[in-house]
């Protein structure tokens, strides 16, 4: 392989990763921007709905019906999470929410110790794998089957926010919160909606992570989570295709620098990047800088 | 704003007499008391424990400057605790150096990280520090675990020198727990200094409305980045005396595990509360001190106390800060002092 194909197949590593840190951080930004409010418990969710989604296959139910009922576990996760640690808190502090959801994330992912353990696990999806050579360049059938469901699921998603009901009435509490209810927006049950949409695409995409690395661990959900929000913070927060593009942003870089640098840093990429996009600017890639209005 | 009126009858003629005496002897009385324990506690396996409540405090009063006093959440404080520790145990095996000297490059260090990051993530609204100081304690364990020929990766640094004080070895478990109430007594002082003086009272402006706090001229982002500053020095102090108390040092002690336990001590005690802080470590180390059994169930510990905290007594134990939203106007908090000040200055 020369110089210039290995730098391709790099490429298109960082393009399956981050297709999947993109989906992860439209839920993401989803749910920060309803209430401007950090969901910690997310990144914990998603780490649960993939160990379900596992662990359903691991006693014989066949993926088809495990990794739906994994995503749908995620959506239920969303919504007691925010009736557990967002709605009672609603009217506190800002602090407050972000605490509570920490709280959650901490009893999720003890709850996932006790059952499955700190080691880390393959994910029994045993599906052929065929490769192909583009130009001299190997693809496998996984990275374009997780980047092409990562973007059917996204636009979907786009599609959903700008065309139903639903989504008219999540943007419309997004961008004001008591207006929205004037109108006669049911604002909780909306808000409600837009946790269980994260914590949908949430496990959607662990599971597409768990796929294209074969591997499902503990801290999974904490590293992802991490990743996802630089990606939206790239982008410019609650902007779906800036989290698209920020999410192929860090995944390109990061498959660069594992390949290039050190693979023991890899994860610590996105940080660098996040730091150099807050420097540089701080309102994302496509978003609009943010005036708080008292 | 620190006063708790406001609390049950009952326990106000407590708090009372207790108010009635100056803090400053109430403090020199409680750091006198601890520092006369061993002549009355012989238990080595106590002394232990004391000494890390008592760094464990250091630690929680470095979140507190930051959390309590200035009101930004940070969920990596691990990062500077371990920056001190690397460094004071880095200086010690490589060059020699007595601990005062290491000690005062661990708190520099650490405070110059705390600046870093808080430089970018000032520059706009919103939550990001809380994510980048979460990002940036990941950076540290990656640098710790990685950079081997520094910091001898995942086996860590062992066999580090004991503190040598005035030609003086320090071994015993009570020496330790003597000199980290020293360094505690010392942190609690210029905490409470810092609490008294102007800079205390603009972090207290920044915390409690950054728009009305701009709007009287204060510049929000140097006092951000002054907290961290200051909140990460601190913490580096308890990194520092941490190395040569374990003589070890190793990137397992610096996880995100390690930042959620500072930050459940903060919250439980009582943020910008400085004997909550101590009383929140001392209730926090002393339980997984002493039950070692149930570390498969720390989280739920951890999570439950911190769920416990939001939802019932969001002041913690003994809490300054009400955890309420920064209303709009004076009319609509629910406060009833604030109110009556109003109506007296409006009657005259």
């Amino acid at each position: 392989m020369t110089g210039l194909e290995y730098f391709f197949a790099q490429i298109l590593n960082g393009l399956s990763a981050g297709s999947i840190y993109a989906l992860i951080a439209v839920g993401y930004s989803m749910v920060f921007g309803v209430l401007q409010m950090h969901n910690f418990a997310h990144g914990d969710t998603l780490m649960f709905g993939t160990y379900v989604a596992m662990a359903l296959m691991l006693v014989g139910v066949p993926a088809i019906a495990a990794i739906p009922l994994g995503i749908l576990l995620g959506g239920a996760m969303g919504f007691f999470i925010e009736r557990i640690a967002f709605r009672p808190t609603r009217t506190a502090h800002r602090m407050v929410p972000t605490v509570s959801a920490i709280a959650v994330a901490l009893i999720i992912r003890n709850t996932a110790q006790l059952i499955w353990g700190t080691t880390t696990e393959p994910f029994p999806l045993d599906i052929p794998v065929a490769r192909a050579e583009v130009f001299g360049i190997g693809v496998t059938s996984t990275q374009v089957a997780v980047f092409g469901v990562a973007l059917a699921l996204m636009l979907a998603t786009d599609l959903f926010v700008r065309k139903t009901m639903i989504g008219k009435a999540m943007r419309a509490v997004q961008q004001d919160i008591d207006a929205a209810g004037y109108m006669g927006i049911p604002v909780n049950r909306t808000i409600a909606m837009v946790y269980v949409l994260g914590g949908l695409l949430g496990v959607a995409g662990g599971i597409l992570f768990a796929i294209n690395y074969n591997t499902v661990y503990l801290m999974m959900g904490f590293t992802v989570m991490m990743k996802a929000f630089v990606a939206a913070v790239i982008g410019g927060i609650g902007n779906i295709k800036g989290a698209f593009v920020g999410g192929l942003v860090l995944g390109v870089a990061e498959a660069l620098a594992a390949a290039y640098f050190d693979t023991g840093y890899r994860d610590g990429i996105a940080m660098g990047l996040l730091i150099l996009v807050l420097l540089v600017r701080p309102q994302g890639l496509f978003g609009r800088p943010i005036q708080v209005k008292v | 704003m620190t006063d708790m009126t406001t609390g049950p009858t009952e326990g106000r003629s407590l708090v009372g007499t207790l108010r009635s005496i100056p803090p400053g002897v109430l403090w020199t009385l409680g750091f006198g008391l601890a520092a006369l324990s061993p002549l009355v506690i012989t238990d080595q396996y106590l002394f232990r424990m004391f000494t890390m409540i008592a760094i464990w405090s250091i630690l929680a009063l470095g979140q507190n400057i930051i959390t309590g006093f200035c009101g930004q959440l940070s969920y990596g404080q691990a990062a500077f605790y371990g920056i001190g520790a690397y460094t004071s145990a880095l200086l010690t095996i490589h060059l020699g150096l007595p601990f005062p000297i290491t000690l005062i490059c661990a708190v520099a260090l650490s405070a110059a990280f705390g600046l870093l990051i808080g430089y970018p993530a000032t520059r706009i609204g919103g939550d990001y520090l809380f994510l980048v100081t979460i990002g940036f304690a990941e950076i540290c364990r990656l640098v710790f675990l990685n950079w081997d020929s520094v910091t001898n990766g995942a086996v860590g640094l062992p066999n580090i020198p004991p503190i040598s004080l005035f030609g003086h070895q320090l071994w015993t478990n009570q020496e330790y727990f003597l000199l980290s109430l020293a360094l505690l007594a010392v942190v609690v002082a210029i905490t409470n200094r810092i609490s008294a003086s102007d800079i205390g009272r603009c972090f207290l402006a920044v915390r409690e409305d950054e728009i009305a706090a701009r709007a009287v001229g204060i510049n929000v982002a140097r006092y951000k980045l002054l907290a961290f500053g200051l909140g990460a020095g601190i913490s580096g102090v308890a990194g520092a005396i941490v190395a040569h108390f374990l003589s070890y040092v190793g990137p397992d002690m610096f996880t995100n595990w390690e930042s959620t336990l500072v930050f459940a001590i903060v919250l439980v005690g009582g943020l910008g509360s400085v004997p909550g802080t101590i009383l929140g470590a001392a209730v926090i180390i002393g339980i997984f001190e002493s039950a070692r059994g149930i570390s498969d169930y720390r989280l739920y510990i951890a999570g439950g106390l911190l769920l416990f905290v939001v939802l019932v007594r969001p002041q913690g134990l003994l809490g300054a800060v009400k955890l309420r939203r920064p209303g709009p106007s004076p009319a609509v908090d629910p406060e009833p002092e604030p109110e009556k000040e109003m109506e007296k200055t409006h009657g005259a």
